[in-house]
């Protein structure tokens, strides 16, 4: 088993700078996700891992081995691509097995392991089928089976789940932590999707062009974030983000007034608060923070997200399942003054109080 | 609910069409195709048809001898002819190594400029050009190159100290004269079907098996290989198919000579029909080598399963 450490990493392509000072360690057996949109540098930092691409400067280490000029097939990794890179003219069962038949594993060894694996990935009745006469979840299947069938240092999965169905992913999502949990191998898991992100992982690195905004646990994050962008990438539907002026404690915004911050002063600030923190009242008692037009109620099942006018914005506000708002119909709101994020617009990262 | 307008500018025709518009509609592929097959018919269906009829009759030069239908025996009389027996040979070991060090050769250069010189296009273009200069020129250029009196490369062997040769002139030489001819213009043909397969391959594979600790060498013959299959297969069924034809390179540069040691079985028919003059006889055996090409292809393309 096996610690993976990032030490100021740089990764650039041209003049383009992919990975900025890039430190981090994941620790021997954790569930590390890198989570971030598109472009944040994420997949390009797995790739260093794997050799796949080279850190322009920095060092990269597998426990104390460093591994930046080790070609990939020393390096011990195994990866799972996010288009599942599987041999095409390969049988399932081939698939799978290329790594062992490259390690030259003996002929007894390599039928028991294959037949383990892929029994536990659920393919033992098609191990004589081409990729092209599977589907999208058995192919994600053999790409797993094929990383799991040796014991690796490290597993890296590249948004392995992307290509799937909602319901398949959810699915392969509770798989994928059981199994990692199960085999205790550490593992890099790269992702753009946040529930993933919180669900699967022991600790999340969410990046943004190529730097980590916040390193720590799903907890952490959603509770705690430490900037302005953190804040709104994890949590669906996204935390909401008002721009306005903290004056004394007092943040005051177009139609809304919120206190409750101590007495901190922040000239251009953003007010975050979770969709969970805001309560629908009646427009008409004293202690709303809003009264606002409704702009669109969506039932989900277990509640009704309710978005509201609010200047030239939307706030969205999580209320019951039973909740019967018309649409343009004035409401009042009241946010939960202890459950507040406030942020610095000029530096974009949280001020406390 | 608001009326849907109708667009100003872009209406619709209405109506069915006339009788003559909708027989037109339908019959135009068949009219502008017909001239062609017209065309194709007379060249090749009269021949054909010729060539069928010649191969079992006796054919004399002079138009005023009735034919004679002499069954199989024209068949037979290959059997027995020495000559066709050699023509039959050198055309099969000219195929099997001129194609093979083609590909081989192709294939190398497709490697290295996939792999290492991508930009450097012009090359690229350089190297196609034997390819694109007609037969005829290409025979006439190696014709000067192995000239013995004034010749490029008795030059090169004389400033290397060098005994001079007669090249095409010498019966143990002159095979591989038209092979160094034949590898010079269709390397290029192959190389460049090969290039294009590889700029074609997907790259994922490729990163799954460094990571699954594949070498250079392994993920060349394990994917490349199988990956290049289809074009590999198209490539030298071309190739073959055109060895087995070859014609020019030996009517300019040996006629067949010396002693027949670079008659093919192109020359040869060529010979029997137009210098001996037995038409009969030509036909019977291009008959042969037709039925022995289309079998062989057929042959090659199942067992490569080009079909799916």
């Amino acid at each position: 088993m096996a610690s993976v450490t990032f030490r100021d990493v740089v990764k650039k392509f041209g003049s383009f700078t992919a990975v900025h000072d890039f430190n981090l360690e994941i620790r021997d057996k954790e569930f590390l996700v890198l989570l971030g949109p598109s472009g944040c540098g994420k997949t390009t930092t797995m790739r260093m891992v794997a050799g796949l691409e080279e850190a322009t400067s920095g060092d990269i280490y597998i426990d104390a081995d460093r591994i930046n000029d080790v070609l990939p097939k020393y390096r011990d990794v195994a990866m799972v691509f996010q288009s599942y890179a599987l041999y095409p003219h390969l049988s399932v069962e081939d698939n799978i097995g290329y790594p062992l038949k490259i390690r030259k594993v003996p002929p007894e060894e390599y039928k028991r392991r294959i037949t383990e694996v892929a029994r536990r990935v659920e393919l033992d009745t098609m191990l004589k089928r081409l990729p092209k006469e599977l589907s999208g979840g058995q192919r994600q299947r053999v790409a797993l089976a094929r990383a799991i069938v040796r014991t690796p240092r490290v597993f890296l999965m590249d948004e392995p789940l992307s290509n799937l169905d909602a319901k398949l992913r959810t699915q392969m999502r509770a798989e994928l932590k059981h199994l990692q949990h199960e085999l205790q191998v550490t593992t890099i898991y790269v992702t753009h999707d946040q529930i993933e992100a919180m669900t699967l992982a022991h600790r999340v690195a969410v990046m943004n062009r190529g730097v980590i905004e916040q390193l720590g646990t799903p907890r952490e994050i959603y509770n705690d974030p430490r900037t302005l962008f953190v804040a709104g990438f994890i949590g669906s539907p996204a935390m909401n983000l008002i721009p306005g002026e903290v004056k004394d404690g007092v943040f005051a915004s177009a139609g809304l007034r919120v206190g409750g911050a101590g007495h901190v002063s922040i000239p251009r600030a953003v007010l975050g608060v979770r969709p969970e923190d805001v309560h629908v009242a009646n427009a008409e008692d004293q202690d709303v923070n809003l009264v606002a037009p409704i702009y669109s109620v969506e039932l989900t099942g277990e509640n009704t997200l309710v978005s509201l006018q609010l200047g030239g914005r939307l706030m969205t506000l999580r209320a019951d399942k039973n909740f019967a708002g018309q649409i343009d119909q004035r409401v009042g709101v009241k946010i939960e003054t202890d459950r507040i994020f406030l942020f610095d617009a000029e530096t974009e990262r949280r001020v406390d109080f | 609910m608001r009326e849907r307008m109708a667009d100003p500018i872009l209406t619709v025709p209405t109506g069915s069409g006339t009788a003559f518009e909708r027989w037109r509609e339908r019959h135009l592929r068949i009219l502008m195709l017909a001239p062609t097959l017209l065309l194709l018919a007379g060249l090749t269906l009269f021949p054909t048809v010729y060539m069928l009829t010649a191969a079992v009759q006796n054919v004399s030069p002079d138009p005023d001898v009735p034919r004679e239908f002499v069954g199989l025996g024209n068949f037979a009389r290959m059997l027995t002819d020495p000559e066709l027996h050699v023509a039959v040979r050198n055309t099969v070991v000219f195929t099997v190594v001129a194609v093979t060090l083609e590909f081989l050769l192709g294939l190398g250069l497709a490697l290295l400029f996939d792999k290492y010189i991508r930009r450097l296009n012009f090359l690229k273009t350089i190297l196609l050009v034997p390819m694109m200069i007609p037969p005829i020129a290409v025979a006439l250029t190696w014709k000067l190159i192995y000239q013995p009196q004034f010749g490029v490369l008795n030059e090169l062997m004389f400033r290397l100290g060098l005994p001079s040769q007669a090249w095409a002139g010498d019966v143990n030489l002159a095979m591989a004269t038209i092979i160094a001819a034949d590898v010079w213009e269709w390397t290029p043909f192959i190389f460049l079907l090969m290039l294009a397969g590889l700029a074609s391959l997907p790259s994922e594979p490729y990163e799954a098996a460094q990571v699954d600790g594949a070498s250079a060498w392994r993920q060349f013959w394990d994917l490349t290989v199988p990956f290049l299959k289809p074009v590999i297969a198209i490539a030298l069924l071309l190739r073959i198919m055109d060895a087995l034809r070859l014609f020019d390179l030996v009517f300019i540069l040996t006629v067949g000579g010396p002693a027949g040691a670079t008659e093919t079985l192109s020359l040869y028919i060529f010979k029997v029909a137009f210098t001996f003059v037995d038409i009969g006889y030509a036909a019977a055996i291009s008959l042969v080598v037709l039925f022995a090409t289309v079998g062989f292809s057929t042959w090659f393309i199942k067992r490569m399963r080009l079909a799916d």
